[in-house]
C-alpha cells in the first residue's frame, strides 16, 4: 500500500480546469480507489499543499469540496486534523452516462493499452513479487469474491491490478495502472442486463495470481491480457448497446 | 448473399441499415463535393480571363472560408483541406493546403515539407487516398489509421476527386475523427444481429455491433469471397464498403 505521502506522484495529471478542482479531483480519486484508506489522517495543510505543489489557500479550497462531498472530514482539538470518511458510492446513473460519454473506440484503444500495461506488469510481478505482495493479491481476489457493491468490487478489481503493478517493481508501470484503473475501475461493475460475470472475474484473478505466485511470467502475462480482453470487450459490447436510462 | 435464411427480416432490416451507412459517408463526401466545387469556381475564375494568367498557391487562401466553415459544421471533421495534382499551381509543382481545428475551436494550418527526395518529404502521390482519386477519378476512403502527421487520431480520410471538364486537379479531402464518426455508423448496426459489421476492402471493420470484432482489426477474408457471413451487402459500391451480417458456423 503506497503511503499518503506519495499518492499524488501516481496520480494521473488532470485536466487544467482551476487548481482547487484539479487537486480535489485527485484526491477523490485516490480515496475511490482506496488508496487512501478510510480513516486515514492527511497530512496537515501545509505539508500536504507543499506535496501536491499548490499554495495552502488553493488546498484550503480543495478541502472543503471533498468536506462538502462527505470524502473527508475535519476533526477540531489536540487530536484534530483532516480524516479520509471512505469512499461514496457512485451513483449507477452517473457512471452510466460516463460510459456513454466515451466512444466505442476509445474503450478498445484504453483496452489496448491497460493490456499492454496489465500484460508486462504481470510478467514482471512473476519475477519480482514479495510475498507481501503475494498475499496482498489472494487478499484482493477473497475481496472482490465478497464485494457486493459496484463500488467495492470497482476498488478489489482494481487494487488488484493495482498490486500487480507494484509487485513488478515499476514506477512507470505502477503509474500507468493507477491512470488506467481511474479511467474505468467501476465502469466494468454497472449493474446492466448482462453484467460483467463476477465469479469468472474472481476466478481470472484467481489465477493470474497463482501463475505470479508460482513464478510463471509468460502465463501470468497471457492471463492478464485475456482477463483484460474480457473486461474489455464488455465495456465496449456494453457502450454498443447504449444502456437504457432505466434498468 | 446465399446464406441459410436462418432469419426471416434480417435482409430487409440489412439493407436499410446499408443505405443508412451509405448515407453516413454520403453526407460527409456532400461537404467534400461543395468544397471541390468552389475550388473549381476559385481555379476557373483566376485561369479563363486571360490566356496568360496563373493560378497560384496564395490563390487558394481565397477558399480558406470555406475549409473553416466545413470544419465548423462537422464536428467529426479534425481537418480538411485541399492537395493538388503537379503542375496546377504555376509556382508548384506541388501544393497541399491542410486545416486543423485546435482544442480551442480555431484553425491551424499543417505544415508539411513537399520537397521530393527530402527525408521528411510528405509524398502524397503515395497516398491511397490521392492515387485513387487522380488516377481514378474516384472519391475514397482509407483507413482507419492512426495518422501521425496530423495529432497521432485514429482517422479516416475522404478524398473527393476534383475534376474539370475530364481534367483532375486534386482532391478535397478531410480527416474524419473515428471517435467522432462512431455515432453515425454504430445506430444502424445496433438491431442487426450480432455480429454485424462494416468492412472496408481491406477487409478491414469500420464499425461493428459486436465486441469481438473491434474497429481496425482484419477480418481472415473479405465477406463475401466465401461463405463465412450469411449476408453481405454492399454498403457504398464505389468505396468498396460492405455490411457482413450473421457469421456462419
Amino acid at each position: 500500500m503506497p503511503g499518503r505521502t506519495r499518492v499524488h506522484r501516481l496520480l494521473p495529471a488532470l485536466p487544467s480546469t482551476g487548481v482547487p478542482t484539479t487537486v480535489s479531483r485527485q484526491l477523490s480519486e485516490a480515496i475511490r480507489l482506496g488508496l487512501l484508506a478510510p480513516g486515514e489522517q492527511l497530512p496537515s495543510e501545509s505539508d500536504l499543499a507543499s506535496q501536491l505543489g499548490v499554495s495552502t489557500a488553493s488546498l484550503r479550497e480543495a478541502l472543503s469540496a471533498l468536506r462538502h462531498q462527505g470524502l473527508v472530514e475535519t476533526r477540531r482539538g489536540r487530536r484534530g486534523g483532516t480524516f479520509v470518511c471512505g469512499p461514496v458510492e457512485s451513483s449507477t446513473s452517473r457512471l452510466r452516462r460516463s460510459l456513454q460519454q466515451r466512444s466505442a473506440i476509445g474503450l478498445r484503444d484504453f483496452g489496448d493499452e491497460w493490456a499492454a500495461v496489465a500484460g508486462t506488469s504481470a510478467r514482471l510481478a512473476a519475477a519480482r513479487a514479495s510475498t507481501a505482495h503475494l498475499d496482498n493479491l489472494d487478499r484482493l481476489v477473497e475481496q472482490l469474491d465478497r464485494a457486493s457493491t459496484v463500488g467495492d468490487r470497482g476498488r478489489a478489481h482494481s487494487r488488484f491490478f493495482i498490486e500487480i503493478a507494484l509487485a513488478s517493481q515499476s514506477e512507470r508501470l505502477t503509474r500507468a495502472e493507477v491512470r488506467m484503473q481511474a479511467e474505468t475501475g467501476e465502469l466494468l461493475w454497472l449493474p446492466t442486463i448482462e453484467p460483467f460475470p463476477l465469479a469468472h472475474a474472481v476466478a481470472a484473478l484467481a489465477e493470474i495470481a497463482m501463475a505470479i505466485r508460482s513464478e510463471n511470467g509468460l502465463l501470468a502475462r497471457d492471463l492478464a491480457e485475456s482477463h483484460v480482453q474480457q473486461a474489455t470487450r464488455w465495456l465496449v459490447q456494453t457502450r454498443i448497446a447504449e444502456p437504457p436510462e432505466q434498468m | 448473399m446465399n446464406g441459410p435464411d436462418v432469419n426471416a427480416g434480417v435482409d430487409g432490416a440489412g439493407a436499410d441499415a446499408a443505405a443508412a451507412l451509405a448515407r453516413a459517408a454520403n453526407e460527409l463526401f456532400g461537404v467534400l463535393e461543395r468544397l471541390s466545387d468552389r475550388f473549381v469556381d476559385v481555379w476557373s475564375s483566376a485561369t479563363a480571363d486571360l490566356q496568360s494568367s496563373e493560378f497560384l498557391t496564395s490563390d487558394i487562401a481565397a477558399l480558406r472560408p470555406d475549409v473553416f466553415a466545413a470544419i465548423d459544421a462537422n464536428p467529426a471533421f479534425e481537418s480538411a483541406g485541399f492537395v493538388l495534382v503537379e503542375g496546377v499551381v504555376a509556382d508548384g509543382p506541388r501544393c497541399l493546403e491542410w486545416w486543423h481545428r485546435e482544442p480551442s475551436g480555431d484553425h491551424d494550418r499543417i505544415g508539411f515539407n513537399l520537397e521530393p527526395g527530402t527525408p521528411d518529404c510528405y509524398d502524397y502521390y503515395d497516398k491511397e487516398w490521392f492515387a485513387a482519386a487522380v488516377s481514378g477519378g474516384s472519391r475514397f476512403v482509407s483507413g482507419p489509421l492512426i495518422d501521425l502527421p496530423c495529432a497521432d487520431v485514429y482517422i479516416l480520410t475522404f478524398s473527393q476527386p476534383i475534376a474539370v471538364s475530364g481534367r483532375l486537379l486534386g482532391v478535397a479531402g478531410a480527416d474524419v475523427a473515428v471517435s467522432r464518426f462512431e455515432h453515425r455508423i454504430l445506430p444502424p448496426l445496433r438491431n442487426l444481429p450480432r455480429p454485424s459489421l462494416l468492412v472496408n476492402s481491406e477487409r478491414r471493420v469500420i464499425a461493428s455491433n459486436d465486441a469481438r470484432f473491434t474497429t481496425g482489426e482484419k477480418l481472415p477474408t473479405l465477406p463475401g469471397v466465401d461463405d463465412s457471413w450469411s449476408t453481405v451487402q454492399p454498403v457504398t459500391p464505389d468505396l468498396g464498403w460492405v455490411l457482413a451480417s450473421g457469421l456462419v458456423g
